[in-house]
């Protein structure tokens, strides 16, 4: 995979985060609606990192669909935790395929690096205190 | 039927030509490599510092009866390609070793030379970041 190719693949994993966080709030109050708010934001502000990166370099970034389909129906509080869970599950994906792709000590590596640090943690407080066991290496292709 | 066979029997000459034709090959390549000087690999310190931490790791939650947490670093002990020692090096506080490794593996990340080395170190310290 080439750093442009894992660029635009990591922009279309942000723009289903962000309408996949903005879904999940829908069905979530106190806590879990706070940081799913909060996830929403961060998401967007990746989201427009990785479209200026894509412009950088002279390409167009892929803009959002208008809409997308879930994995599964999110009718409730749990069923949106879950969502949540997948949509950082899938950003722990592209952002090792970013790592892997960019060159030493750049600022795609960069971004790749945090991301990955960020999506691990949060996976971690959708999956919930020892309900269920993450995945040693966050990201690893399997 | 005599069609078949006939494939069959090409198949196995070309076979056979191909290993009398590698060997010769081989021997010349390993005649050079002899002389070639070795690169260093310039990920080796980093990795190496890294397997370090997951021994110390595995090894006190091991210790400790964590059984969950043991195999989490053994998992990123083999990533690494390491295997724990027989008398492997114990953190006394692993909590703490696990939330001070996390910026140092992120760095080693950025800095790594080759992008799967990268992935590996930085997917370890999302993982103790996770852990926190």
């Amino acid at each position: 995979m080439t750093v442009v190719e894992a660029l635009q693949a990591a922009l279309a994993v942000e723009h289903q985060a962000g309408y996949g966080y903005g879904l999940a709030a829908a069905h979530l109050a106190g806590k879990p609606y706070t940081a799913a708010l909060a996830a929403l934001a961060d998401t967007e502000s990746r989201r427009d990192r990785l479209a200026d990166l894509l412009r950088q370099r002279g390409l167009t970034p892929a803009p959002a669909a208008p809409a997308y389909v879930p994995p599964a129906p999110v009718t409730d509080a749990s069923t949106a935790t879950a969502l949540c869970l997948r949509l950082e599950h899938a950003a722990e994906g592209a952002a090792w395929d970013l790592i892997a792709a960019a060159s030493p000590g750049d600022e795609v590596r960069r971004l790749g690096v945090t991301w990955l640090g960020v999506a691990a943690s949060r996976a971690a407080r959708w999956a919930g205190a020892g309900a269920v066991a993450e995945p040693p290496l966050p990201g690893q292709p399997s | 039927m005599a069609d078949s066979a006939s494939m069959r029997s090409a198949r196995v000459t070309v076979s056979r030509r191909t290993i009398l034709l590698a060997a010769p090959s081989a021997m010349v390549v390993a005649g050079c490599r002899d002389h070639r000087p070795v690169k260093p690999d310039p990920d080796a310190a980093a990795v190496a510092a890294a397997r370090d931490t997951e021994q110390r790791l595995a090894a006190a939650y091991d210790a400790a009866g964590d059984a969950r947490r043991r195999d989490e670093h053994l998992a990123h002990l083999q990533a690494l390609g390491g295997v724990m020692p027989t008398a492997p090096p114990s953190a006394s506080d692993p909590a703490t070793l696990t939330r001070t490794s996390a910026p140092l593996l992120q760095s080693a990340a950025i800095e790594a030379y080759a992008g799967p080395v990268a992935a590996v170190l930085a997917s370890i310290a999302a993982a103790h970041l996770a852990a926190r």
